[in-house]
């Protein structure tokens, strides 16, 4: 190995063809760009989702959750997909209620519609109608007031803290009105801050609405559309409930399939096998943008190698031998894609920086993002550099140096 | 064989071709482009070799260079047999043994004049910077010191030459082998050349050169002619001149062993 010096005549021929190094340097480093950033992402979201979920900050929960017929045939108990068909009545709630080792129950009702008060109007705020069980399951915290009574007769409503703050900015907030899909309702507490946009309410408590059930049916014409109820269990062998849960539940539903029943800690699992299919599939597609690249290479390599056959005669004439030939243009073609993995990784943390600062996810510097985002264009510099290298080194010297262009 | 202090190893021929053929292609479209040549070359010798076109002069030159193998019979180099080695062990003994100077000089149009000439050094071990080092050192003896970081294509032809003829001298070969160097020159630069190639001569160097021109024989110590592949006529115009040669120029530095025999 002469390392050392075939790095000198590979980079020195890789200067003499500024323009084409460059461009398939270029396409090298689009693919290995695609590659990294789709791991930057997926790695931030699943470390974001797993955070979530790992400090959820209140107890394993069961859910059961109103669902769409799955026509992909893929398990849609997902915390991204927010439950929006009310399939679960009154019935339901009643019964599973009073199941033995119920300790806590919350029905949900989501409603969506504009929230707005003298100032400020927004559309499409999420509503949840639900009970007071709501925040004590999820361990939720008052900055200020209180959480609504589910006798009263008063249209009250709760407010997440940054919904709070966006309609009624940082003014003492309690009591203030609010128009909630044109009914008044007075503001009589704010839920601190919880910054976990994903989690097993499937929605994002810090920018909810919630009112009391009574509130709810307003909208629905004194019908309970529940989308979701969450469960506490008083035991952790919880097992046994979610059987007897779905057997309850069973009896006043024909289709079984219009709703399902799980654990809130299973979705951030659920949720990991979701990302991992999807970064697979845009991994596999990435790849395929790298492998073109590759062939950009090769393509390079072949013609370079025609137009120097002289100057591997003249090489081999002068004591190179097939294998410093080999290497001196295995060297190029490992030049050209170590530089676009390396600007590609580099571009990618610029651009995976944007992306999690814009959807508040962290940036993950692992190791396999390195190894991956290097490695593979390696692997592709290393695959498609070796027949051209090959070729060149074979040429025969005489045969070589009586070539004219 | 007047020296008294010379040992056994300048005796053995730094050539010795016996009955040595090169066919190219088979049955009816063969050719024999060497048909038996025998040739011994002794240390110091600067062989001029004639002849007609399509007589394997060129076919000649590539065989002792290593460059191509023959089909059949014997080559020793420094008594070593080489006729059959392998790819690698060839280039080696180029590197090392074997400095080509061409009818087009054969140089990289993409590389300096001074990466040029140190091409042999990178084929072969060291630093880089020395070897840049010593490319300098060759081309200042060249007087082309100012010329290091030229292309080739920015060079005239006889510089060219003068480039090619430090590359293959920059390894200290035991042979240099030129082929028709002053074919593309002319009289003038071809005189330059010519002046060259003498003084490395004088230095101790065994010189194989081919030319189709008879004004150049007389810088030869011997001469050779060629016809159909076959050595026609082999005349000896100066007695064995590796034994005469005394410490007389600035190339002493580039032959070792030369030098180890002259002082003593
Ligand atoms: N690669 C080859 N394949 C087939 N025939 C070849 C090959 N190389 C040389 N020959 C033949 O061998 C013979 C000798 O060729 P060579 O090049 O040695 O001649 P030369 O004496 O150098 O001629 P010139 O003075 O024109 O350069 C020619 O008849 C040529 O056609
Ligand atoms: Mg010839």
């Amino acid at each position: 190995m002469i390392l050392p010096i075939s790095f000198h005549l590979a980079t020195n021929s890789l200067k003499a063809h500024r323009m084409r190094t460059i461009l398939t340097t270029l396409g090298v480093m689009i693919g290995s760009f695609i590659i990294s950033l789709i791991l930057i992402v997926s790695g931030g979201l699943r470390q974001s989702v797993e955070s979530q979920f790992s400090e959820s900050g209140h107890e394993d929960l069961i859910v059961i959750r109103g669902q769409q017929h799955s026509t992909t045939g893929m398990e849609t108990f997902s915390p991204l997909q927010i439950p929006s068909v009310t399939v679960l009545t009154e019935t339901d709630f009643d019964e599973v209620a009073k199941l033995d080792n119920v300790q806590k129950i919350a029905p949900m009702m989501f409603l969506y519609g504009n929230a707005k008060n003298d100032k400020n109007v927004y559309d499409n705020v999420s509503i949840v109608a639900t009970n007071a069980d709501f925040p004590k399951m999820l361990n939720l915290k008052m900055t200020s007031g209180e959480w609504f009574d589910d006798e009263s007769k008063y249209s009250q409503v709760v407010l997440g803290e940054k919904l709070a703050w966006g309609l009624l900015g940082d003014k003492e907030v309690i009591n203030q009105k609010v128009v909630i899909k044109g009914q008044r309702f007075i503001v009589i507490g704010v839920i601190k801050n919880l910054n976990r946009p994903i989690s097993a309410t499937g929605v994002d408590i810090d920018k909810t609405a919630f009112i009391s059930m009574n509130s709810g049916v307003k909208f629905t014409g004194d019908v309970k559309q529940i989308g979701q109820i969450l469960i506490q269990a008083d035991n952790k062998n919880d097992a046994k409930l979610i059987e007897n849960i779905s057997k309850t539940v069973d009896k006043n539903h024909l289709d079984t399939k219009e709703y399902s029943v799980g654990r809130s800690s299973e979705m951030s699992g659920f949720m990991n096998n979701w990302l991992e299919t999807i970064t697979v599939a845009a991994l596999i597609f990435a790849g395929i943008s790298l492998l073109v690249g590759g062939i950009g290479i090769m393509n390079i390599m072949l013609v370079s190698v025609v137009e120097r056959i002289r100057e591997i005669g003249i090489r081999k004439a002068v004591g190179a031998t097939k294998r410093q030939i080999c290497e001196q243009f295995l060297l190029e073609a490992l030049l050209i894609t170590l530089t676009g993995g390396f600007l590609g990784l580099l571009f990618a943390y610029g651009a995976g920086y944007l992306i999690s600062v814009q959807f508040s996810l962290p940036v993950v510097f692992d190791y396999y993002i390195f190894v991956v985002g290097l490695g593979a264009p390696l692997a592709i510099g290393l695959v498609f550099g070796f027949s051209p290298a090959i070729r060149a080194s074979n040429y025969d010297p005489i045969v070589a140096l009586r070539h004219y262009h | 064989m007047t020296d008294k202090s010379e040992n056994d190893n300048e005796l053995v021929p730094v050539i010795s071709l016996h009955q040595v053929q090169k066919r190219f292609g088979f049955g009816d479209t063969a050719t024999f482009a060497l048909d038996g040549v025998d040739l011994t070359v002794h240390r110091g010798e600067f062989v001029a070799i004639m002849g007609p076109s399509g007589c394997g002069k060129t076919t000649l030159l590539n065989l002792i260079g290593l460059l191509d193998k023959p089909t059949d019979g014997e080559y020793l180099m420094s008594g070593k047999n080489v006729a059959k080695i392998g790819h690698g062990r060839a280039a080696k003994i180029r590197n090392r043994e074997i400095g080509f100077v061409f009818q087009n000089y054969n140089l990289i149009n993409k590389l300096t004049v001074i990466d040029n000439v140190a091409l042999p050094l990178t084929y072969s071990r060291g630093l880089h910077f020395r070897h840049l080092q010593r490319a300098s050192k060759v081309l200042t003896n060249f007087g082309l010191q100012n010329r290091e970081y030229y292309f080739p294509y920015q060079l005239s032809g006889g510089q060219n030459q003068r480039v090619a003829i430090a590359r293959a001298l920059i390894n200290n070969p035991s042979i240099i082998l030129a082929d028709e160097p002053t074919g593309n020159l002319d009289s003038k630069n071809s005189e330059i050349i010519m002046d060259e190639l003498t003084n490395i001569h004088r230095a101790g160097n065994t010189i194989l050169m081919v030319t189709h021109n008879p004004e150049l024989l007389s810088y030869a110590s011997r001469i050779i002619r060629m016809k159909d592949g076959k050595i026609d006529k082999d005349i000896e115009l100066v007695e064995n001149p590796a034994h005469k040669v005394t410490e007389q120029t600035k190339f002493v530095s580039h032959r070792k062993k030369y030098r180890k025999k002259g002082k003593k």
